[in-house]
């Protein structure tokens, strides 16, 4: 059992990213490697959140559109348009985070990395009703207090149901 | 933390930053360093040599710097676990760094705590 005062001087590194004008963290030990989107082959029947597959060094891995996974564009139409920041074409979808989601590895679509850094474990807090999250609850596995404002710490693991990660990889195995 | 003791590799142009990291992550009773190389391309031999189960890696070095060597390591084994050793100011090549794959970073001027966080949450990834 982990003691509050350990709990307290624990630290993780996160990676903070863009999507939709939204930051994410993640945990850095869950990504992979971040790659310039490549060419990403479409896929005719498959979820509407999979972007296609893409040949990481050899594998072929799923990418998964995270504006469309997370349902960002639902967030942002309930948002004032005054408030929501419009993405380019050319700013969108620039990048791909590879982690590994129960052996498997899979890439995620981001727009824009913005740096890595250490965060106290006290310094992130559950979930309470203060905070207006921009996706669904299911995904996040906790809120980063950083000395501007609160972000999203996405739980990797979550982001994919166990049903999707099934047929994926049932897919991958065609 | 498994009572085998994990195997660690450093790799860092300055003698003075080896012994600094060697002294700090020897005292854990944890970790036992297993080699120290100058420079990128005696970071690699020794790595296929070695096979540690964590690398520390300097940034800036002569022959190889630590971008290309995390490249060529991760090329290797793609479940190397590479922790890089950064100074103030080189955020972007840090972040450069993870993109390629590093897991973690820590930073100089060094703080003990801080080598040791990391040190427990790097090896515990290794554990798993």
């Amino acid at each position: 059992m982990i003691s509050e005062s350990e709990k307290n001087k624990q630290v993780i590194s996160v990676i903070l990213f863009e999507v939709e004008g939204e930051q994410f963290c993640i945990d850095l030990l869950t990504a992979r490697e971040i790659i310039p989107k490549g060419q990403i082959r479409k896929l005719p029947q498959t979820f509407e959140f999979v972007e296609g597959i893409y040949n990481y060094r050899g594998d072929i891995i799923y990418i998964i559109n995270l504006s469309k996974k997370l349902r960002l564009f639902e967030y942002k139409t309930l948002k004032k348009k005054e408030e929501a920041q419009e993405i380019s074409e050319a700013e969108s979808n620039k990048y791909i985070i590879v982690v590994n989601i129960n052996n498997i590895n899979t890439g995620f679509l981001v727009d824009r990395i913005i740096n890595i850094s250490h965060v106290k474990a006290n310094a992130i807090v559950g979930l309470s009703p203060i905070f207006e999250t921009s996706i669904s609850i299911d995904y996040i596995k906790g809120i980063i207090k950083f000395d501007d404002r609160p972000r999203i710490l996405l739980d990797v693991e979550k982001v994919l149901t166990e049903a999707e990660q099934t047929q994926i990889q049932k897919e991958l195995n065609k | 933390m498994a009572n085998e003791k994990k195997r660690v590799l450093i790799v860092d142009d300055a003698q003075f930053t080896r012994n600094i990291l060697k002294n700090i992550m020897s005292k854990t009773g944890y970790v036992e360093i297993v080699g120290e190389a100058s420079n990128g391309k005696e970071g690699i031999e020794l790595f296929k040599k070695l096979k540690p189960d964590m690398i520390t890696m300097d940034l800036v070095m002569p022959e190889k710097g630590g971008i290309e060597t995390i490249e060529e390591i991760l090329k290797i084994d793609s479940n190397a676990l590479i922790v890089v050793v950064s100074a103030l100011g080189q955020e972007a090549l840090v972040l450069e760094a993870a993109k390629k794959g590093a897991k973690d970073f820590i930073q100089k001027p060094f703080k003990t705590e801080q080598i040791i966080e990391v040190l427990e949450r790097i090896l515990k990834k290794k554990a798993k």
